[in-house]
């Protein structure tokens, strides 16, 4: 077991990160907000905290809590115009965001250091604070789903003017889960900036934001196990297809289209969705249910 | 009067859907709304919760103006809404459905217990940890109007609550609307099948290119010429 950490420490680290982002990317879409913001988000939260630990000198644990009050001030913001808009129209502006994000961290260079970034940023995170990240930010979902915001959430993604009709305000939640993706995205961000030593803009673009899309597009929207599942194929999947080389990308997408083919709610959505009519077959006895108690995740 | 509607237009893009439209409906009332296909009785219902914003015209629900409110805050005043085409969430369970429906409750208290909307659809009781989708068109009916009285309607406005229903399945919404009535819940009702409207109903008023064109006891009505020849198909 230790040698098995010892000789992937790193991969482990990397989904861990990984399962945030992941949970900050489906809060999002789980609320239906079609929003790929996330990367734009931990970039926030990856510069706050490398800006404010490397040049002002200020404490680690206070640093990740400006990362996230800035996470939640600017997911908010953006959620006033977000809320006015729907689908496609959402990703485009979110996506928008992430550029703006990427263009003020390169044309700000004396302070953000442009294309060259940030280095000799302290390597404070290990296994076990990012593990406990991932563990607070799991238990704060799973409090969330027990109660009815969650169920709204779910309501939201399936039919905003049937929840407007039951008496959501709809604009209020959506900003809501915005802000708490913001606030995940921002952690998870900071968190990164403290393990990897160095950061740049290049780290949080295109292909940051399709990570963590693809961890929920495979994984799933719903379940508190999608984003694991969907971090742990993109973790492992590097790995299997080493013999591809340079072709590695060709079973990425393979896997990409036969998931959302085959299983289009995701690999770990499915998983739960199995067990659990598995477990309605059960005694009818058994299905007595108490005001929020759901088990793993909301729907 | 429990809610009182005056002069309402409302026009989609320049089409004018409803013009100057004005009723009212008592507290315990169950009003029929007729009219053919595209008259604009949707558009009303959809006016009044305030899913679609008036142009002109003044809605007045227990005394207050909803002139500003959002949908949300109508459906939170106890004016609920059960919309055309049933629209139950359909990834969630019948139990979760009817815990939502609570939500317009605000601050207002419960007028149906769970056990009570159980006891008038028995079937929802039964179909409680099925995921919405997979119940039938009728069950479905049901759920939705079940999840509207756990929000404790004053009134609940219904568009089409048999469309693509069995006859059989119609009958038994339409009995149970019928109950609820009796024992004191306001209705207005948006339906297809005028016979069956005017027979459940006291009142009806119908609806024609936007306007109100008739209006009277529906037993009345019922026995009218021109209703029977429009809509009746007599």
């Amino acid at each position: 077991m230790m040698s098995f950490y010892y000789s992937y420490q790193p991969l482990i680290d990397f989904f861990l990160i990984a399962v945030g982002l992941g949970y900050s990317q489906q809060l999002a879409l789980r609320a239906g907000v079609f929003s790929i913001a996330t990367a734009g988000f931990s970039a926030l939260g990856a510069y706050a905290t490398a800006i404010l630990v490397t040049r002002y000198g200020v404490p680690v644990p206070a640093a990740i809590l400006v990362s996230a009050v800035v996470g939640m001030a600017v997911s908010y913001v953006l959620s006033v115009p977000l809320a006015r808009l729907r689908g496609a129209f959402q990703a485009i502006a979110t996506l928008a965001f992430v550029q703006v994000v990427i263009a003020l961290l390169l044309y700000f260079e004396s302070f953000t250091g442009g294309a060259i970034g940030i280095s000799g940023i302290p390597r404070v995170m290990n296994t076990g604070w990012l593990l406990l990240a991932v563990l607070v930010t799991i238990y704060v979902i799973w409090s969330i789903n027990r109660t009815s915001v969650g169920r709204v959430f779910n309501a939201l993604r399936q039919d905003d003017s049937v929840a407007a009709s039951l008496g959501v305000p709809i604009k209020s939640y959506y900003a809501l889960a915005f802000v708490l993706s913001g606030l995940i995205g921002a952690v998870f961000g900071a968190l990164r900036s403290l393990y990897v030593f160095n950061i740049e803009p290049v780290d949080f673009g295109f292909h940051a934001m399709v990570a963590s899309l693809t961890v929920v597009v495979l994984g799933g929207r719903n379940t508190l196990l999608g984003p694991i599942a969907g971090a742990l194929i993109m973790a492992i999947l590097p790995e299997l297809a080493r013999p591809l080389a340079e072709n590695r990308g060709i079973l990425n997408g393979v896997i990409l289209i036969l998931v959302i083919t085959f299983l289009p709610n995701g690999v770990g959505d499915e998983l739960v969705y199995w067990l659990r009519r598995r477990l309605r077959r059960a005694p009818k006895t058994m299905s007595k249910r108490k005001e929020g108690a759901d088990v793993v995740a909301a729907d | 009067m429990l809610l009182e509607v005056r002069n309402l237009s409302v026009s989609y893009k320049g089409i004018q859907a409803l013009r100057d439209v004005s009723l009212h409906v008592n507290r315990g009332e169950m009003v029929a709304l007729v009219g053919s296909n595209g008259a604009g009785k949707s558009t009303l219902l959809n006016a009044l919760s305030r899913t679609v914003v008036p142009q002109r015209g003044q809605v007045v629900f227990d005394g207050k103006d909803l002139g500003r409110m959002a949908a949300f805050q109508v459906s939170r005043q106890g004016l609920l809404h059960v919309p055309e085409g049933r629209q139950v969430l359909a990834d969630m369970s019948v139990w979760e459905n009817l815990q939502l429906g609570m939500l317009a409750l605000g601050q207002r208290p419960a007028r149906y217990s769970l056990e009570q909307v159980y006891g008038i659809f028995p079937i929802l009781e039964e179909r409680a940890d099925q995921i919405a989708g997979t119940l039938s068109g009728g069950q479905q009916q049901m759920l939705a109007i079940g999840r509207a009285l756990m929000g404790a309607p004053e009134i609940l406005l219904l568009d089409e609550p048999s469309l693509g229903l069995s006859p059989l399945m119609g009958d038994q919404v339409f009995d149970a609307l019928t109950r609820l009535n009796r024992e004191g819940l306001t209705i207005l009702l948006v339906e297809q099948n005028a016979y069956r409207a005017l027979e459940c109903t006291q009142r009806a008023y119908v609806l024609d290119r936007g306007r109100i064109v008739m209006e009277g006891a529906s037993d009345v009505l019922m026995r009218d010429q021109r209703v029977i020849e429009s809509y009746l198909g007599a």
